[in-house]
């Protein structure tokens, strides 16, 4: 198994170069960039323009701004002398080695190109609310695809399986910004029972992440869970809805599967309690497939829901995704999609490995 | 949005440039107050004129009668830095930047000047501005004993600094938004260490009260590089080490989320020497307007900014009180191309079809149809409380289809056998153009050809991306279809915003500002061409006397609103700004430009 990991890990390299490379390459094809903000500013020259873009090196060839992002050219090079560093080593290497400071391979993902602020400042103050808002969305709907797969599993063809079927359905097809939306007015602006927006309430509360926010958490720890709770159920529920249905059906597909199988004929001809022949026989093989695609889901973590997010002012990665495409602001939005790429990867092969963990019959050694 | 994917309709705001070298000299003497431009070589007495003031205004704030609390505002969008307004899009975008910091002077609710860090706005009638030769001194007479947040003094010091600050070549590569416009006329600057300052400028610049909006501290400015500057200083996550000069200093940032203020306390002692009204000030953003509102409902916030016509209906179920509608500066309107009708009709023929055209459009129906009846129809580009609006204009020509249909069949238009006009060979079937992201824009233009096409006019509507629409002369394929610099268009709808400065029109009307010509920088999208109109738009950048620019506006406005000109911009309307405030607000003044609904953040107060 060991080697196994350490062969797909190797193999992320040239993935993950490819996708950042595709990622650049369509970025780049797309119509606009970080000047497009000068465009309805008469008093922007043309001129300011050209030093603009050339201060951000965006007049540089598309390899050569490639290469300078990824960390193999050096900004300050000429000619050949871009792959070596201010310290005559090649760039690539570590800054600790005599090779670069700049790019992916030393940990600058750039600076926003409208804020000013570090790439990776910027991800660390987004991750955690995604977190929190992607995990307990996660969380529930795993909980309650497994639960409604399970019945109407159990159910197959009865009442509880149409009309779970039907629920999935409906909550499949709404878009998730329209849902929010009706949750927004109608909880928020006409039963004014749960706020229509962000993480944490602008009377009362620090900003969620400070120092004082903290502090005040705490003092008065179930008054910021609460706060905090208020904030969680619009969005998570919006989430839930429209999610759970792929996992749903997937859970009742395995299930219906697992239920066929002739050990669990054996197990009820041999009077096993219904109860046990379902979670302990039935289930524990149905959950083969679902926790493979569980472990395909977590990139969601970071990634976040984007809609969701931008339809509630969740201050999350999703959000921020969204403001960069938005603003052109490329550095942001290609560190956002190379770790989302990476969370990918990385998932992928947990969901591997857990494959072989849930069924010992299955071995990569 | 800034669109903006949090706003349903953002504005597609185009700032007037503020400025062009000034051409002629004028025939008058150094004369009243104006904002515009002294300019002649002469040098007599000032003459008031009667009845123009640039700074009698009728705001007039009630003193302070609660203080205390935390003052919660809802704007729609998060600015990208604190840096927005000196170095983003828009000229005078406030949101997160006027709480913070003063420029020597401001605009009130209804386009009158006012002093911030200053003791009076400078004008000819009062000796601020003095035309010298080619030239004009500008004093400027600063508040004594003013502090920057951090107890140094504002003076003198700060407006030098920055003069050549704004010059230095590094901010090019930061897309400043003044530039050095303005700043490279000025050729010293007198009273170091004082809080009287004398400008000297080169040439005469007429629009002087746009110059050091806002103020920024020398001395907070010189410990960064400039080219660094906005990775250094007013770092959002280093707020509080800045400088400020306004009532309320950032101390907190979550972007997408919101901005913490607190009272500046020297502001608070040295220039308002007053207290504070709120204890702390907070500017939440909401991704967009559907979701504020719904946020007002629920209490989150005391106001709600940037709201416009298209969110009107949506507030249906807020008290009406809490809903502040005014007529905005900004304006919708249809740009014709004029060289290319003339290309096509020759000029009878071209004059002919835009006459029709203002007679065809009909806008109470573009009113109801497009944005429910919450705009204005107008026919004048000229905000009604600037103080050249020509109020003897009368109302708006009416529609009238007929009357249209024989100023065509008089002009030679016949329909051919598919129901279009033809005059010298060429159908009357144009390309109408307007951002993708608009669509009410595109609707508006559809709506437009189905009232045309009776008459045997067709527009073809395209939506191109905004960059496609705005890019500059060099920064397209010359080809580009529905770029307006290279005149890829008949038709395009977009917004302009009516500033407080006449001078502003000149580099967007004047003939020889045609973006084909010359340096390609013009904004004569329409390619209008005509001599009475270069010599109102001359008249007004080159002359101080008030009664002058005044008789010039209103030729311009005549030539503007008369169909009989056949002027090839027809406004449509004036959008709505909305504010949504607290019934326990006070003095809050929306003054129509959205951008600027936090102009007198300090007079704001909550009553119990």
């Amino acid at each position: 198994m060991s080697r196994y990991i350490i062969r797909r890990l190797i193999g992320t390299i040239p993935t993950l170069f490819i996708v950042s490379l595709l990622i650049y390459a369509i970025m780049q094809a797309a119509p606009g960039g970080p000047e497009q903000k000068f465009d309805q500013n008469p008093k922007i020259t043309p001129e300011q323009i050209a030093a603009f873009r050339h201060s951000w090196g965006l007049d540089q060839p598309i390899p050569v701004q490639y290469c300078r992002w990824v960390g193999l050219c050096n900004p300050d090079g000429q000619g050949l002398g871009v792959f070596i560093s201010n310290n005559g080593l090649p760039n690539f290497l570590p800054s600790f080695l005599g090779g670069g400071t700049n790019g992916v391979l030393h940990g600058d993902l750039g600076y926003s190109s409208t804020s000013g602020s570090t790439v990776i400042s910027l991800i660390a103050q987004r991750v955690l609310p995604t977190a929190i808002l992607a995990g307990i969305s996660l969380l529930v709907w795993i909980l309650l695809a497994l639960a409604t797969g399970i019945l109407a599993a159990v159910r197959q063809y009865g009442k509880a399986d149409t009309a779970i079927t039907v629920f999935n359905y409906v909550g499949f097809s709404f878009p998730t910004f329209w849902l929010g939306l009706m949750l927004i007015l109608i909880f928020s602006q006409d039963l004014k029972i749960l706020p229509a927006s962000g993480m944490w309430n602008a009377r009362t509360v620090p900003i969620f992440g400070s120092t004082e926010y903290w502090t005040f958490f705490g003092k008065n720890p179930g008054g910021a869970l609460l706060d905090l709770g208020s904030h969680l159920i619009l969005p998570v529920v919006t989430l839930v809805f429209v999610n759970i249905a792929g996992d749903s059906r997937f859970v009742r597909a395995a299930m219906i599967d697992s239920l066929n199988q002739d050990f669990v004929r054996t197990a009820r001809a041999k009077g096993v309690p219904e109860r046990t022949v379902i979670f302990r026989h039935a289930l524990r093989n149905a959950l083969l497939p679902v926790v493979t695609n569980v472990a395909i889901e977590l990139p969601f973590l970071f990634a976040g829901a984007i809609a969701t997010e931008t339809i509630f002012s969740w201050p999350g990665m999703g959000l921020a995704y969204i403001t960069a495409v938005r603003t052109y602001d490329y550095p942001v939005l290609m560190g956002i999609l190379v770790i989302t790429a990476i969370f990918v990867v990385i998932a992928n092969l947990l969901a591997d490995i857990l494959y072989a963990v849930v069924d010992p019959r299955i071995s990569y050694g | 949005m800034r669109n903006r994917l949090f706003s349903m309709v953002a504005a597609s705001l185009i700032v007037f440039a503020a400025c062009s070298p000034s051409a002629t000299t004028s025939p008058s003497s150094s004369t009243p107050a104006s904002a515009s431009a002294p300019a002649s070589s002469e040098s007599a007495a000032p003459s008031v004129e009667a009845g123009i003031s640039l700074t009698d205004t009728k705001y007039k704030p009630e003193a302070v009668g609660n203080k205390g609390g935390n003052l919660v505002i809802g704007i729609s969008g998060d600015p990208s830095s604190i840096w927005e307004n000196v170095y983003d899009t828009f000229a005078n975008d406030c949101e997160a930047f006027c709480p913070a910091f003063w420029g020597l002077w401001n605009n009130t609710m209804d386009l009158k000047y006012y002093p911030q860090l200053t003791t009076e706005v400078p004008t000819v009638a009062n000796g601020g501005v003095v035309p010298k030769g080619d030239g004009m001194d500008l004093t400027i007479k600063m508040i004594d004993g003013a502090q920057w947040s951090d107890g140094q003094p504002i003076n003198c010091d700060d407006v030098i600094y920055m003069w050549h600050w704004q010059m230095d070549p590094a901010q090019a590569n930061l897309g400043n938004v003044q530039g050095t416009t303005g700043y490279e006329d000025i050729g010293s600057i007198d009273g170091a260490g004082t809080t009287t300052c004398v400008v000297h400028f080169k040439k005469v610049y007429e629009p002087y009260l746009s110059l050091w909006s806002p103020l920024l501290p020398a001395h907070y400015l010189k410990t960064s590089k400039v080219a660094d500057v906005t990775k250094n200083l007013y770092v959002d996550t280093k707020l509080t080490d800045g400088v400020y000069s306004g009532p309320y200093i950032p101390t907190a940032w979550a972007h997408d989320a919101q901005i913490n203020y607190i009272p500046n306390t020297k502001f608070w002692s040295t220039i308002k020497k007053s207290d504070p009204p709120f204890d702390s000030v907070t500017m939440k953003f909401y991704a967009d307007t559907d979701t504020e509102i719904a946020g007002f409902s629920k209490d989150e916030i005391d106001v709600g900014l940037e709201f416009n016509q298209n969110q009107v209906a949506a507030m249906s179920a807020i008290d009406p009180a809490s809903v502040d509608k005014v007529l905005g500066p900004t304006y919708e309107q249809h740009s014709w191309n004029m060289a290319s009708l003339t290309k096509k009709f020759g000029d009878a023929g071209a004059k002919a079809l835009m006459q029709a055209l203002h007679y065809a459009y009909d806008k109470d129906a573009i009113n109801t149809t497009i944005t429910g009846g919450a705009v204005t129809p107008s026919c004048n580009f000229v905000y009604p409380d600037a103080w050249f609006f020509d109020k003897d204009l009368g109302p708006c020509y009416a529609h009238d289809a007929t009357k249209a249909a024989s100023i065509l069949a008089a002009a030679g238009f016949t329909k051919g056998s598919d129901g279009i006009l033809t005059l010298n060979g060429n159908k009357a079937e144009f390309l109408g153009c307007a951002r993708a992201d608009r669509q009410y824009r595109l609707d508006t233009l559809k709506l437009v050809n189905s009232q045309l096409t009776p008459l045997g006019i067709k527009i073809d509507v395209k939506g191109v991306p905004a960059a496609t629409v705005f890019a500059g002369w060099s920064q397209i394929a010359a080809s580009a279809p529905c770029n307006t610099t290279h005149g890829n268009f008949d038709v395009v709808e977009f917004a302009w915003v009516a500033t407080p400065d006449p001078g502003s029109n000149y580099v967007v009307y004047l003939s020889t500002k045609d973006p084909s010509q010359g340096d390609h920088s013009g904004q004569n999208y329409i390619r209008v061409n005509n001599p009475d109109l270069d010599a109102a738009l001359t008249t007004v950048k080159t002359t101080v006397d008030l009664a002058k620019i005044q008789t010039a506006m209103a030729t311009f406005q005549k030539l503007y609103v008369d169909p009989a000109n056949a002027f090839p911009e027809i406004a449509l309307y004036n959008w709505t700004t909305v504010m949504l405030k607290s019934p326990k607000m006070h003095n809050i003044e929306n003054n129509g430009s959205s951008s600027v609904q936090t102009w007198n953040i300090e007079d704001w107060w909550r009553g119990q």
